[in-house]
């Protein structure tokens, strides 16, 4: 263990596992709703991944998708949706940065003004993709 | 007087109606039908089971106080659920999913692969995605394999006992 001044130290917050089970339960059940087929990836701040669920018959690509989504929105931390109408936009340089996932579906968890993760959504349209994302981040307000 | 075109007026509306008459053609074909011989039944672990594995692992997970990353795939080593507990190094992310695919890829434990590379056979390592370290259990069924568990984060005889649990859940 490393003795580090408090002083040197930011306090931050993460989402937890639990957090994340109570997000995908109610992103579930949009799906479940809608007759989605839909992967649902949790992300931590870092947009390392905490959570996924793959719905039976989902296509496989989703599932990357869905990471991609989540870890751009912790990453940048604003809505995936915001990258992907900057690269229409034109700023099509983007797509160079490694990891980058610019297609919306993804949606930020901020507490306090501190990202503290993200949920990424794929398998059906993106529009439609993010109403289960939202469903999601929804279910953590008290 | 202009002498008319040797091309018709229109060649992109063309192009459009002749592409829309022959897809219009083949769906009227069908599909192709295929022979049984051509065709394999085969099972997959649905979302739902792969829930009860991960209950029944991270059960065993917190009985030791283990902080790991579980993984479940399908036959072809895709992810179904992954859940990583509070506090579980990163770096158990990647690797509880190469364990378990590495699993479903070969048939067998994850343990088997860490002996045969343990014994000299480091050829093994040249298969991508291969993570020939204990703690991956394939799922089988009638000799086909369904899926597989993939457990990382604590020591590879304890990744092994977490992701035993979950398999043992599914038994009927």
């Amino acid at each position: 263990m490393t003795e580090v001044q408090s002083t040197h130290l930011l306090t931050t917050k993460t989402i937890s596992l639990e957090g994340a089970k109570q997000m995908v339960a109610a992103a579930e059940a949009e799906a479940q709703r809608n007759g989605w087929n839909v992967a649902i990836a949790i992300v931590d701040a870092s947009g390392d991944l905490i959570l996924l669920h793959r719905r039976d018959e989902t296509q496989t690509a989703s599932i990357a998708v869905a990471m991609g989504k989540a870890r751009t929105a912790a990453r940048w931390k604003r809505p995936s949706k915001a990258l992907e109408d900057a690269v229409a936009g034109g700023r099509t340089s983007l797509v160079a940065i490694e990891g980058i996932t610019p297609m919306e579906g993804g949606v930020p968890i901020a507490v306090d003004g501190q990202v503290v993760g993200a949920i990424g959504v794929s398998g059906v349209l993106s529009s439609q993709d993010v109403l289960v994302a939202q469903a999601g981040v929804d279910a953590l307000k008290k | 007087m202009a002498r008319r075109p040797i091309c018709s007026p229109d060649p992109i509306r063309t192009m459009r109606k002749t592409l829309l008459l022959t897809m219009l053609a083949v769906l009227a074909l069908g599909t192709p039908k295929l022979a049984n011989s051509q065709l394999l039944d085969t099972k997959v672990i649905s979302l739902d089971a792969a829930k009860t594995v991960l209950a029944a692992a991270e059960a065993e997970a917190e009985r030791n106080s283990w902080t790991v990353a579980i993984v479940v795939v399908d036959a072809g080593g895709q992810l179904i659920a992954l859940h990583r507990r509070d506090g579980t190094q990163s770096a158990s992310v990647d690797i509880a999913i190469a364990k378990a695919r590495t699993s479903a890829m070969f048939k067998r434990p994850s343990e088997a692969l860490q002996g045969l590379v343990s014994g000299g056979m480091l050829g093994v390592l040249n298969v991508e995605g291969v993570m020939p370290i204990q703690g991956g259990i394939p799922v089988i069924v009638d000799g086909q394999v369904i899926g597989a568990v993939g457990v990382s984060g604590v020591s590879a005889a304890q990744d092994a006992q977490v992701a035993e649990a979950g398999v043992a859940a599914l038994r009927p």
